[in-house]
């Protein structure tokens, strides 16, 4: 039997660290202009690159969530 | 246990006949490579969608299919984790990176590495790079002539130099065009044989009751633990999360910011917003479909072998899974296309990596150092040339990777050496307008030294392993997942060092090249201010004009035409503006196509007025009708 904290870690840690880079990164173009708001494209993938991480977290959660909680007990089928 | 595989009679007939195609589709679009922009970029030209798929062809090489393959047959779902982990740097890769390199119209990193800092970095970036590279083409041949050798008792290194002679011989001829058509139909075929097994897989846990019954068994017979789309935190030591995070943390971010290959993809873009859509369309839908292309057989064999172990023996060598699992599932005939289809996963990431070597090598040696001043056509000779060389020099590494007890060894033996030190140098290179070129060279050299001791002294690495609880003694002890971030943070702490005490460059000759002058790299590109004025796309004919005195061009060499005044209007744009060009069918994708610069509109009601060079240099054909964009 796996621990919750074996199961969930990595998830925490994957978005965790990985959040700080991305926001570390999303600061930096941010307040370099390198994203300019003001701009229609910019903000357009500005948008892009949050629902882009947005995105990637839901399908790891849903995934998550499906194998705790849809068909629990693994290692058998039907028929 | 492997069981007998055999290649049935059309089998052969599928693999020879695709092998034929391929060779006659790279073949034919040779013929767009003329100069050595065609040769090594495309000319500049292409859109997102064909630019991705070839990109998702040279990204999921032969070995992709065998190593996650054997990780999804022993863990499940968590062989997904290197290709879902990317997107943390994505902030930096569109907003920052894209448009620096784009804009300064560098042919290679290692020429932005001169731009930034000095020759002394481009030649250590350059050296780097083409160990990196060319260790990926030894290592891809020799993944791929190691299945052969032991499932059908080919020679290894006859396998390997057939394959490598093949793919050489489009590369050679064809450049950059060819390997953007070429990879372009092997994505299909990858695609098309992943899912077919997937899919195959599915229907036989379904066990004649159909494909949601086989669904419904796919999950139940997996164990919990192969659900979860992460290894265990810091265990079991071949295979854990933490140390795959951080390996792929440097693996994955030279892969889309240095490797040279996907950098050529970006730089065939048409505009910098298209090579933009190109990593969107990559990061968001083609790398989630190519996780299941790569992982899902072994998924599927995961199951397979709990439901039916007398099917699939559950102690099949990793390295054997996806050729087990393929012919388990398929019939003959749908055998071969799975064949073909890692020899086609083998090709486009290797033809990709030739060509890029040979741009470092002419771009970054030949031409600056060796013979300046030549003609475009005699380096276009000699990077055909290298090409030749490069392949034959993959295939020479197949020797000294054979010597490696694991592919998985062999891989991370020069991953690990040569990419934290480049992934750190473009970082700061990029972000800290402070960071000098002398701490950019030191910053490479320490890495690469460190790199060195920790695979002499492995116990240098042992901090890092045990501030995330791995196991550091006796035969668990495995540091070749953390040594990335041993040299990540050995590297970082060389190149901060090094730039307090060594002068950076004047403000003035890095414009364009960092982070806070992103506009001036737009300013230069254009050749004058950008303008940003959104207009729409227009859909015109041609009108030849004889051009007295020569071909028009701007004074970067740039063809130059005039559009009525009415389509200026409509495309929003000035004189001096940058136009793109295409041939209006779209599905051509910018093969035909050129970049021109806007004179003052003519007088007529429509058509695009420009010389013959213009239509022979765009590959336009006269009589069909163009679609104009403004560019910048």
């Amino acid at each position: 039997m796996i621990s919750a904290v074996s199961i969930w870690m990595p998830l925490i840690y994957q978005y965790g660290v990985g959040g700080v880079v991305f926001l570390i990164g999303l600061t930096l173009v941010l307040r370099s202009q390198a994203c300019d708001i003001r701009r229609r494209s910019d903000r357009f993938w500005l948008f892009v690159v949050v629902g882009g991480m947005a995105l990637y977290f839901g399908v790891h959660l849903a995934v998550y969530l499906l194998a705790l909680y849809v068909l629990p007990h693994g290692g058998r089928g039907v028929g | 246990m492997t069981p007998d595989i055999h290649l049935a009679p059309i089998d052969v007939v599928v693999i020879v006949a695709y092998f034929a195609g391929i060779l006659s589709f790279g073949l034919y679009f040779s013929r767009f490579s003329k100069s050595t922009s065609d040769f090594f970029f495309g000319g500049q030209r292409f859109s997102a969608w064909i630019l991705a798929a070839s990109m998702l062809a040279s990204i999921v090489g032969s070995y992709s299919f065998v190593k996650y393959t054997d990780a999804g047959f022993r863990y499940g779902l968590s062989s997904s984790m290197s290709y879902l982990n990317d997107w943390f740097y994505v902030p930096l890769l569109m907003f920052v990176w894209i448009p620096v390199i784009y804009f300064a119209r560098v042919r290679s990193v290692p020429e932005y590495f001169e731009r930034r800092f000095d020759a002394r970095a481009r030649l250590m970036c350059a050296l780097l790079l083409a160990v990196y590279m060319l260790g990926y083409v030894g290592y891809t041949v020799f993944t791929l002539g190691k299945v052969a050798h032991a499932l059908f008792g080919i020679d290894l290194f006859a396998a390997c130099a057939v394959i490598t002679a093949i793919t050489g011989v489009y590369i050679t001829i064809g450049g950059q065009t060819a390997i953007i058509f070429t990879d372009l139909a092997q994505a299909v075929l990858l695609i098309v044989a992943g899912m077919c097994v997937v899919v195959l897989g599915i229907l036989f846990l379904g066990d004649g009751a159909g494909f949601t019954t086989g669904l419904h068994n796919f999950w139940a017979y997996l164990p919990t633990e192969a659900r979860i789309p992460f290894a265990g935190f810091n265990a079991p030591s071949d295979f854990n999360f933490v140390g795959v995070f951080w390996q792929d943390m440097s693996n994955s971010f030279v892969f889309f910011f240095i490797n040279q290959g996907l950098i050529m993809r970006f730089l065939a873009a048409k505009s910098m917003q298209e090579a933009r859509k190109t990593l969107l369309i990559n990061s968001c839908c083609l790398l989630p479909f190519a996780v299941i292309i790569v992982g899902g057989p072994g998924w599927v064999g995961n199951a397979i072998a709990r439901m039916a172990p007398e099917s699939l023996d559950p102690d099949t060598p990793g390295a054997d899974a996806f050729i087990v699992i393929a012919h388990l599932l398929c019939k003959p005939g749908v055998f071969g296309l799975m064949v073909a289809a890692l020899i086609a996963a083998l090709m486009s990431t290797v033809d990709t990596m030739i060509n890029a070597l040979s741009a470092i090598a002419i771009v970054d040696v030949y031409q600056p150092y060796l013979a300046p001043g030549r003609t475009d056509r005699h380096y276009l000779f000699v990077a055909r040339v290298v090409s030749v060389v490069a392949a034959a020099g993959g295939l020479a590494l197949v020797l000294l990777f054979d010597r490696f007890d694991s592919i998985y060894e062999a891989h991370a033996a020069f991953t690990a050496a040569v990419t934290p030190p480049l992934a750190v140098s473009v970082v700061f290179g990029v972000l800290w307008k402070r960071y000098t070129p002398s701490a950019a060279f030191w910053t490479m050299f320490i890495g690469t030294v460190a790199a060195v001791v920790s695979f002499a002294y492995p116990a240098v690495v042992k901090p890092f392993m045990a501030l995330h609880g791995m196991v550091v003694t006796g035969e668990e002890f495995k540091p070749s997942y953390m040594r990335a971030l041993f040299l990540l943070v050995v590297s970082g702490a060389g190149g901060v060092a090094v730039t307090f005490f060594t002068r950076p460059k004047p403000e003035s000759e890095i414009a364009g090249l960092w982070i806070g002058s992103i506009e001036a790299g737009r300013a230069t590109f254009k050749g004058s201010p950008p303008s940003d004025r959104e207009g729409r796309k227009v859909v015109t004919h041609l009108t030849i004009v004889a051009a007295a005195g020569g071909p028009r061009r701007d004074s970067d060499s740039r063809h130059v035409v005039s559009l009525s005044r009415d389509a200026m209007t409509q495309l929003a744009a000035e004189p001096g503006d940058l136009l793109y060009i295409a041939d209006a069918r779209r599905w051509l994708g910018g093969v035909r196509s050129l970049h021109a610069v806007a004179d003052p509109p003519h007088e007529n009601v429509d058509g695009l007025r420009l010389d013959e060079s213009a239509v022979i240099d765009g590959n336009l054909i006269a009589r069909r009708p163009v679609r104009i964009e403004k560019i910048i």
